[in-house]
């Protein structure tokens, strides 16, 4: 048991290893405007100011084309946190700061996501937990791993039970 | 008992080889990369490297500077002690160390346990995987604890339990269960609980089948009490000299408690599986649960019904009954059925102000899990005798209940974690600044205090934070960085800088991009006239500007 243990100890720990680009996506999620609406986000990465138009033109293979939920993504050495400022400018009216809030980053490549709503005639965007793309919704693929689960549980049930049958019948 | 054929190393070296696979990158941890995804992991890694200073008088002068802070309820006397023993390692590096040889050590300890209770090598091996490979360790080594996974005492403890209460008896065995109880309250108060209850059924069945069959020395079983009794008297008594209950900062009303504790609890759909936002959040919650060792112990009252009487029997039925207990306890005082809520003895206990003190009903199924584990894997041995080659097969489906189901190491993720270019050649103590969220901020709020801690391991120098608790309205930083900012936002520099020299700080740092810019613009205007040459640094994943603000 130790010796596994020493063989990490005198391994170390990984060095010399290129820092990874890390990724972080913004999803935004607005409601059907008569006209394409125009989203931008701004941050300051690693003390860099920077800016981003979304788009949903499917021009990157994670968006889907005309969804309404609009995508970018910044991209730069690994960070820890992220002051994300959004802005709106749809329907003609004048642009407006739809959300402001500093957000931990995880890991290397991370995922933000937001729900646009209108409340009192204005607009603003909720920050959402659950991922808003993608070729499975979290709705769905929670249900679709609780039930394989559940699937797999009484698989396993069912073994267990065949294999006391078999000693049943030894014993018989 | 061994299969015959089933080399005596082969449990060791298959249980290390699954935990370092399961933890997996914890092996590569250290270098300024934590492995675990909350602000538990620096708060851990701090702990461990810092132990040393202030482990044997529970009083750190170089923290909550300049009066000091006192730990007398730290995290994990038992991680302070082995931080302290292995002072001069890195602490991410000891901190992902632990998370593997924790869980090699732990499942070996519940795989001895389940050998004692019947059960043969490898079928044993399920025991371990349950207890060390399943939803508790993996929130708890997601979370960044991973001194909680460092836990054979409680296998132990129940290990001298079940000696202690079998003919041949020796007061070694009774040590055996009080070091293991001890063990248990040094790694976590949940872990003692779990010790104790499953100890009492235990020794309460071996005591009921002892007035109708084989008798044994009672000595062992005295001693065994009497230590476990000690120990946690101690406990108790170092607890409520930190304030008890009082210090928790709870005081709510039944009712708030209970609400306070359902999304602390353990349930249903947990039980099969995680989900990326659970992780993402809080506490990685999802109690998920090993589904082999469960249903081979559902088949436990029939499949070890009858046959001829064995030593371990009472035990295994103790063993049933606390686990049993254990369970619906974590599940906390409702079952959440989707469209109805069903009461359960949690309601009762929640009218109890000394309930926050478990704050975590969920981290009860490591004494859960444990109990389902051994039985599953007596029942394995058994239903082996009939189909030895199909029931191999139990071993590989226990490897996708820890791998798949459970979801490790794919869970898991790397935090940069290294102290920040900033900080270098600072000779004095520094307040770390910090954006103050109005209202309820605790996710950033416990980032930043767990991230100057974590720097502190790197320079070395005394900070105002206190580096565990979790209330921030306790962390003296917090109110310290508000004065000194009021003082600068409202161009007092000078005034500021006064307020610092007063309590002996050398230097004050500053995170720029988590301040709003008109802020940040304000801030670096009144602390450029107190140094108009900061050290800046954008490594270790976070921008940082530090201010010189000594005389």
């Amino acid at each position: 048991m130790l010796l596994p243990a020493f063989a990490l100890l005198l391994a170390g720990p990984a060095r010399g290893e290129t820092p990874p680009t890390c990724e972080v996506r913004l999803e935004v999620a607005t409601p059907g405007f008569t006209t394409p609406p125009r989203l931008r986000a701004s941050t300051t990465w690693l003390g860099e100011a920077r800016t981003l138009s979304l788009t949903d033109h499917g021009a990157d293979p994670r968006d889907r084309p005309g969804d309404q939920v609009w995508f970018g993504a910044w991209t730069g050495a690994a960070v820890r946190a992220l002051p994300v400022r959004l802005e709106l400018e749809a329907d003609g009216r004048p642009r407006a700061v739809i959300y402001e809030g500093t957000e931990r980053i995880e890991g290397c490549e991370d995922r933000l996501a937001w729900e646009v709503v209108e409340e009192g005639g204005r607009l603003h965007a909720l920050r959402v937990a659950r991922p808003l793309v993608g070729e499975v919704g979290p709705l769905r693929r929670d249900a679709v791993q609780t039930l394989a689960a559940a699937a797999w549980a009484l698989l396993v049930l069912n073994f267990a039970g065949w294999l006391w049958w078999g000693r049943r019948r030894e014993a018989a | 008992m061994r299969r015959p054929g089933w080399p005596r190393l082969a449990t060791p070296a298959a249980l290390a080889l699954v935990a370092a696979a399961w933890t997996w990158p914890a092996a590569r941890a250290g270098g300024g990369t934590g492995v675990g995804r909350h602000f538990d992991l620096p708060g851990t890694a701090w702990l461990l490297g810092s132990a040393h200073r202030w482990l044997w008088t529970l009083a750190d002068p170089a923290t909550g500077f300049p009066e000091g802070a006192r730990y007398g309820r730290p995290d994990s006397f038992l991680a302070a002690s082995l931080g302290a023993l292995l002072t001069g390692l890195d602490p991410l590096r000891l901190h992902g160390l632990l998370q593997v040889v924790g869980v090699a050590l732990s499942a070996w300890a519940a795989e001895a346990l389940a050998r004692a209770l019947g059960a043969r090598a490898p079928w044993s091996l399920l025991a371990g995987l349950a207890f060390a490979c399943s939803g508790p360790a993996a929130t708890a080594l997601i979370e960044g604890h991973a001194y909680l996974v460092l836990d054979p005492w409680l296998p132990l403890c129940l290990l001298g339990l079940v000696r202690a209460t079998a003919p041949g008896a020796r007061p070694a065995h009774g040590l055996l269960a009080g070091l293991g109880f001890a063990g248990t309250l040094a790694t976590s108060a949940y872990l003692g609980l779990s010790a104790a209850a499953l100890g009492a059924a235990v020794v309460g069945a071996a005591l009921l089948a002892r007035r109708r069959g084989p008798t044994w020395p009672v000595g062992p079983l005295a001693l065994a009490v009497a230590t476990c009794l000690a120990t946690g008297g101690a406990w108790l008594a170092a607890f409520a000299r930190a304030g008890g209950p009082a210090a928790l900062g709870g005081g709510y009303d039944a009712a708030s408690r209970a609400r306070y504790l359902v999304e602390r609890s353990a349930d249903l759909a947990g039980l099969l599986g995680s989900s990326p936002e659970v992780d993402r959040f809080g506490h990685a919650a999802a109690a998920v649960a090993p589904l082999t060792a469960l249903a081979l112990a559902a088949l436990a009252p029939v499949v070890l019904r009858g046959g001829p009487a064995d030593p371990g029997r009472a035990a295994r039925r103790g063993l049933a009954a606390g686990g049993l207990a254990l369970f619906v306890l974590a599940l906390g005082p409702y079952l959440d059925l989707g469209p109805a809520w069903l009461p359960l003895p949690g309601l009762a206990l929640a009218a109890l102000p000394e309930v926050d003190l478990l704050r975590h009903p969920a981290r009860l199924l490591w004494g859960a899990w444990l109990a389902a584990g051994v039985l599953g894997a007596v029942v394995a041995t058994r239903l082996a005798a009939a189909r030895p080659r199909a029931a191999w097969l139990l071993l590989p489906m226990a490897l996708v209940d820890a791998f798949l189901v459970c979801g490790m190491p794919a869970r898991q993720r790397t935090t940069p974690l290294a102290t920040p270019g900033a900080y270098a050649g600072l000779d004095g103590p520094v307040l770390d600044l910090r954006p103050d969220a109005p209202g309820h901020a605790y996710e950033l709020d416990a980032w930043l205090q767990a991230w100057a801690c974590a720097a502190q391991l790197g320079h070395g120098q005394p900070i105002a934070d206190d580096c565990v608790t979790t209330l921030q309205a306790d962390n003296p930083a917090v109110a310290r960085s508000r004065r000194v900012i009021d003082a600068l936002l409202r161009g007092q520099p000078e005034q500021a800088r006064a307020a610092l020299q007063a309590d002996g700080y050398a230097a004050v740092s500053l995170p720029p991009d988590l301040l709003l810019p008109g802020d940040r613009a304000r801030l670096a205007a009144a602390l450029g006239a107190l140094d108009p040459q900061p050290r800046r640094s954008t490594d270790a994943g976070l921008a940082l500007w530090l201010y010189r603000v000594g005389p």
